[in-house]
């Protein structure tokens, strides 16, 4: 299953922005070829960018935190991205990114408080995952080490090779190979304790 | 593909799809975005008033103040306090060895990456274990998975602050490989001088002495000592088995690892020591004897409380002639 739909939502222009995007746009008069993008991006790729956060803090309120701040960093650097990259894998890189430091920082405050099905570990509990939701292997994957969590939503989740969740992650194919190596280990382990 | 992999494809995409998007919430989430582009705005703009009006006022009143201050400069006590301003986060930065106050632990940061953790009271945490490598991105450092997460905020003044995110569940449980969220905040000082030349290297004066006291018992130099010159790390501990109190050397520099250890005696006032035991640097049964062995107290932001000087009157072999070098307590 693919998480990302590339439903067309619009009508090409033309212009420099037209060969990487997944689909076609339909201008609106008085908008900035950028604006109009973005605003396409949202219609096309906000709920798929929303599930990406979601698997990765198991917190809905913190996902649409994450997935705004990576809407409006792609609009400050824009500049950037007509010249350098594409905006969608700006955005998923900017989306993990962001995920990983609002676990962090909820961490640290220690007002993590998952509003979602999915529960988070009990911070104080010995054991990590004894006590997250019985049956279901993502409070498991949001548990792992956060580069290992990162390579088994891309590679699951999202369905990206190797090759383009290392692109994604900035990491090497190898590391990617062993990252998601080591996550398989440990969730395999997981779930037999489960059984 | 293994059922494994089935289940982690199956868990999380109905995971995900419990997360819905509907019209309505994606025309208020486009709504909140605008209506943040346009605050956005509208800061940049009140900033640039703000500013364009303080560089009015700033020009007129520089030369009255620059006139005031250059009267007064010179009146002023010189100040030894340094603010405790954040640095960037680099490898220049951080390079060096640092003491956990609170613990006594040791973290050698290498100028390549190469981060050692070590417990100077325990031997058995120096091996490869404690010894990884971090890199160092937009978002702060990176440890290797299996150290989990880390944050670290070095400041002026030889102070960094730590924070350990979360920690790796220990091994042997059915969850070992996972990271548990704990929150800890750790005050780390600098053992040794920054990298000349870098932000961190601020050369404040040292602080004054407060009280000397001559060393007459070996209770007085139990603990961790840091060589400051040679950057070794010397420990003297009691040993209940052989009622006697023993000394372990390491060899310098960022490598923390001992390669010289045997007795701490107390000999007409002279402290010797004395190379015992398997695969010892100096020849075993060597001495190298100290006199006039004082301890400094210091007060103030100083990162060590106390310091040792003496003087060499016997070398057993080069390794030792650190020991005559200046010793600052860490723990």
């Amino acid at each position: 299953m693919n998480a990302w739909s590339e439903e067309a939502v619009a009508v090409p222009t033309g212009g420099p922005e037209a060969d990487w995007l997944p689909f076609s746009i339909v201008p609106t008069v008085g908008e900035s070829p950028r604006e109009e993008i973005i605003s396409a991006l949202f219609r096309s790729e906000y709920a798929g960018l929303l599930r990406l956060a979601y698997c990765i803090t198991g917190d809905r309120c913190s996902a649409e935190d994450v997935v705004m701040e990576a809407y409006c960093s792609l609009h400050v650097h824009w500049p950037l991205m007509r010249r350098s990259s594409a905006p969608l894998p700006y955005l998923r890189s900017a989306v993990i990114l962001g995920s990983r430091s609002v676990i962090r920082q909820a961490v640290r405050s220690r007002h993590w408080h998952p509003r979602s099905e999915v529960a988070r570990p009990d911070p104080s509990s010995e054991d990590a995952i004894a006590d997250t939701e019985a049956g279901t292997l993502a409070g498991a994957v949001r548990a792992l080490p956060h580069r290992q969590c990162e390579v088994i939503v891309c590679r699951y989740y999202l369905e990206l090779s190797e090759a383009e969740t290392a692109e994604l992650l900035h990491l090497s194919v190898g590391a990617v190979k062993q990252h998601a190596h080591r996550a398989r280990q440990t969730l395999s382990r997981w779930l037999e304790v489960e059984r | 593909m293994s059922t494994l992999d089935e289940l982690i494809r199956d868990d999380l995409s109905a995971s995900a799809d419990s997360v819905e998007v509907t019209d309505d919430q994606l025309g208020h989430v486009v709504h909140r975005y605008t209506r943040r582009l346009r605050a956005v705005r509208r800061q940049r703009r009140m900033r640039a008033v703000v500013a364009a009006a303080a560089a009015v006022v700033v020009l007129g009143a520089g030369a009255v103040a620059l006139q005031q201050l250059l009267a007064t400069v010179d009146s002023l006590p010189p100040s030894r306090t340094v603010e405790p301003t954040t640095l960037p986060v680099t490898f220049a930065n951080l390079h060096g060895v640092w003491v956990d106050s609170a613990s006594g632990w040791l973290l050698s940061f290498g100028s390549d990456g190469r981060l050692d953790v070590v417990n100077p009271g325990d031997p058995s945490t120096f091996d490869e274990e404690n010894t990884t490598t971090i890199t160092i991105g937009p978002t702060g450092i990176t440890l290797p998975d299996h150290w989990c997460d880390l944050d670290l905020e070095p400041r002026q003044g030889g102070t960094m602050q730590s924070t350990l995110v979360r920690e790796p569940v220990p091994w042997g449980g059915p969850t070992s490989g996972l990271c548990r969220d704990l929150t800890g905040h750790h005050t780390l000082s600098r053992l040794t001088p920054a990298v000349p030349g870098t932000e961190a290297d601020t050369r404040s004066a040292p602080e004054p002495a407060t009280g000397t006291q001559q060393v007459t018992s070996r209770v007085q130099i139990r603990g961790a000592w840091r060589l400051q010159a040679s950057g070794g790390l010397l420990l003297i501990m009691w040993d209940a088995d052989d009622a006697n109190y023993h000394y372990a050397l390491s060899g310098g520099g960022q490598d923390l690892t001992f390669v010289d250890g045997g007795t701490v005696s107390m000999v007409d006032d002279h402290l010797v020591f004395a190379s015992e035991g398997p695969d010892v640097y100096c020849e075993v049964g060597s001495q190298t004897r100290l006199a006039a062995a004082r301890v400094w107290s210091t007060e103030g932001d100083q990162p060590f409380s106390q310091a040792l000087t003496s003087r060499t009157t016997r070398l057993a072999c080069g390794l030792h002639s650190a020991l005559s070098d200046v010793w600052l307590r860490v723990s």
